[in-house]
């Protein structure tokens, strides 16, 4: 794999490749500094630019673009007081007091530095856990690969507190958007209509960018377009050193994190930064001065949301799986060049992967130069007038919708899954086990069927091989215990008023 | 998390009710489809279980998952009083105003695509969009104009050229 990577590197470090990863890290940036645009939003609607690209210089962008909108998160959340992605939702819990008490430029330095040091900590963990995880992966049959499918499924419910039902719904719902089509197994059409475009079946990229894109744009117009008071004093950016190293161990632990709900598919980076938040004011001498401005309130969910990358780069990578919403849709962009993540793109296509690793590592060192380069900049960044933004957004949505195959239908369903996915939202549906169910689908599908053919028809060959068997039980309890503590929650609720839980 | 006040229970359950019926309607529909293909129901696909089988499961449990939407959402409405209270909650209609037009626009806007052209068509959305939207947030009308005529030709032409020129799509 070294020599793939040396490869790589002499490829990709070439003035037009770092050129279309810095282009990536500043766009990213900006959509992700921009409140109400998410980093799934971000790559969802950047993605189709890197179609004309060669598959490793795309990665180089989208690298940039997926890196850069999750460490713009933060840009806002200190200076506006409003989190620019999910994953910086308690950012502004202690970085927005610093910027109010003249340490702007402090508290994006530091949030720069965590953001640096937790994209590292990611991107090493992924070199090495992802190709251990391929290689066990290449062992893998029929009968496992449908058992991790399900899992995967299954992960989803335990990553939506409270919406399990719905989010099963809206993952069976995905599932079935996925048989549109030819049967890759019989060549049978389903659910075609009699129309030529649904034969080919619901791509990837028009429903992502319908979802995350348009739906966002819809959910942003409902609220009005309001005027967001931005901080634009921003002195010294670098911390002092004494304080910068006290800060390493937040860093560590909250990489730590990061990595861990990173690897838990569709577990976002929100969980992750909540739980390190939490968790380094346990761990402080002084946790009542967390939402006052202290740095480890910003260094821990900033290491952490930027490590999550890693994390959730390894089960996308190595098993096909997706780790949250954004590597789902970075899995449609690699669908489009042609190539399929799993174990066997370890295989076949290494020197692919040591692309990503370098793309990856090129989009951490370039997101650090930018953050601390430009956060003086960024105050002007955040005075986009949002009308401008949300038309352009939709533009892009149409835009990119169109250059998937050169065809209006293609943004028809753009715009029907933009309706969709807002009206999920609205009837309190998450719209991520739908896209989960349209990617893992063909999969689940292909193999259970594979299995079934091979074994005459006996579901019970699943409990029969050890890996499979344990893939379905952890899927089972993964399902399950969340709709346990769901409806022990309930039965809490219900009891009544007096018994501390609720009615006081 | 505080308790939901008996209006919003009764918003939440009138849109469950909704969406166990649309779930509901998709899968009829989809029982339907699978019904009128002629080589799902009488070719022999050997040791395959077949391209049915997947369809047919996942129908089976949206069709479950929907009726239980629906019949706990409708038990839910009764309860509290009917329809009445869901319905009286009207404050979702002007949140979903300026939605709803914007997804007309866009149709009208796709519509005119293939008509006037990638260029004349975008400029007019956005021109149209960003007055609106600036001006309803209080800016004068002239400002609004310069800012809307302006933005848009740069968004115009920013799409057209990355898209057309530089990922070679061909924009109608």
């Amino acid at each position: 794999m070294i020599g793939h990577i040396v490869n790589a590197l002499e490829q990709l470090l070439s003035p037009a490749t770092l050129g279309l990863s810095l282009a990536g890290v500043v766009v990213g940036i900006v959509f992700g500094a921009l409140p109400g645009i998410s980093s799934t939003m971000s790559l969802a609607v950047l993605m189709p630019l890197s179609f004309g690209l060669h598959a490793t210089d795309a990665m180089m962008f989208l690298m940039g673009v997926f890196n850069g909108s999750v460490y713009g998160g933060s840009v806002s959340a200190i200076l506006v007081n409003i989190p620019g992605t999910p994953g910086a939702i308690v950012t502004q819990m202690d970085g927005h007091p610093m910027a109010l008490r003249g340490r702007a430029g402090e508290a994006l330095g530091y949030a720069t530095l965590a953001s640096g040091f937790g994209g590292f900590f990611g991107l090493v963990v992924f070199m090495t856990v992802a190709p251990l995880l391929a290689s066990i992966g290449l062992k893998f049959q029929s009968p496992e690969f449908t058992g991790l499918a399900l899992l995967g499924l299954a992960s989803l419910s335990a990553a939506l507190p409270g919406a399990t039902f719905k989010g099963i719904l809206a993952g069976l719902f995905g599932l079935l958007l996925a048989t549109i089509g030819l049967d890759t197994l019989t060549n049978v059409l389903r659910f075609d209509f009699g129309s030529p475009y649904l034969a080919a079946g619901i791509s990837i990229i028009p429903l992502a960018i319908g979802i995350f894109g348009l739906a966002e744009v819809l959910n942003n117009l409902e609220g009005g377009i309001a005027r967001w008071e931005v901080i634009r004093t921003i002195s010294r950016v670098l911390p002092p050193w004494p304080d910068l190293r006290r800060s390493v161990p937040s860093a560590v632990r909250g990489s730590l994190v990061g990595i861990v709900v990173g690897i838990i598919p569709a577990a976002g980076s929100a969980i992750g930064v909540v739980f390190s938040y939490l968790q380094e004011k346990r761990l402080s001498r002084h946790p009542e001065r967390f939402g006052t401005g202290v740095p480890e309130g910003v260094v821990a969910p900033e290491s952490c949301n930027n490590a999550c990358i890693g994390g959730d780069l390894i089960p996308t990578m190595s098993l096909g799986i997706p780790g949250d919403s954004i590597t789902a849709v970075l899995m449609g962009a690699l669908l489009i060049q042609g190539l399929r993540p799993g174990p066997l793109l370890f295989r076949d296509h290494p020197d692919f992967v040591a692309a990503v690793y370098v793309a990856l590592g090129v989009a951490v060192v370039l997101t650090t130069a930018v953050g601390l380069l430009g956060a003086r900049m960024f105050a002007t960044v955040l005075s986009i007038p949002k009308a401008v933004l949300l038309s352009a957004i939709a533009i892009l949505c149409v835009v990119g919708a169109y250059a998937v195959n050169n065809s209006l239908f293609d943004v028809g369903i753009m715009v029907a899954f933009g309706v969709v996915g807002y009206l999920m939202q609205k009837a309190g549906f998450p719209v991520v086990p739908l896209v989960f169910g349209l990617i893992l689908g063909p999969m689940f599908e292909e193999n259970l069927r594979r299995t079934l053919m091979l074994s005459g028809g006996d579901w019970l060959v699943y409990l029969r091989r050890p890996i499979s068997l344990t893939l379905l039980a952890l899927a089972v309890v993964t399902a399950a215990y969340p709709v346990w503590l769901e409806s022990r929650h309930r039965r809490i609720q219900g009891k009544p008023a007096g018994d501390g839980v609720i009615g006081r | 998390m505080p308790p939901l006040a008996p209006e919003q229970h009764a918003r939440r359950a009138l849109g469950d009710l909704l969406a166990g019926t649309v779930i509901l309607t998709v899968t009829a529909a989809g029982w339907m489809s699978l019904r009128a293909n002629r080589t799902l129901a009488t070719f022999d696909f050997g040791t395959d279980p077949g391209p049915a089988l997947m369809p047919r499961l996942l129908l089976a449990g949206l069709g479950a998952g929907g009726l239980a939407l629906a019949g706990r959402a409708a038990w839910r409405l009764v309860r509290s009083g009917g329809l009445c209270g869901g319905l009286a909650a009207r404050s979702w209609a002007p949140p979903l105003l300026l939605p709803t037009v914007f997804v007309a626009s866009l149709v009208v806007y796709l519509a005119g695509l293939p008509v006037i052209g990638f260029r004349l068509a975008t400029f007019a959305f956005c021109t149209a969009w960003v007055f609106a939207l600036t001006h309803r947030r209080g800016r004068p009308p002239v400002r609004a104009a310069a800012l809307a005529l302006a933005a848009a030709a740069v968004i115009t032409g920013a799409v057209y050229s990355v898209f057309a020129g530089f990922v070679k799509v061909p924009l109608p």
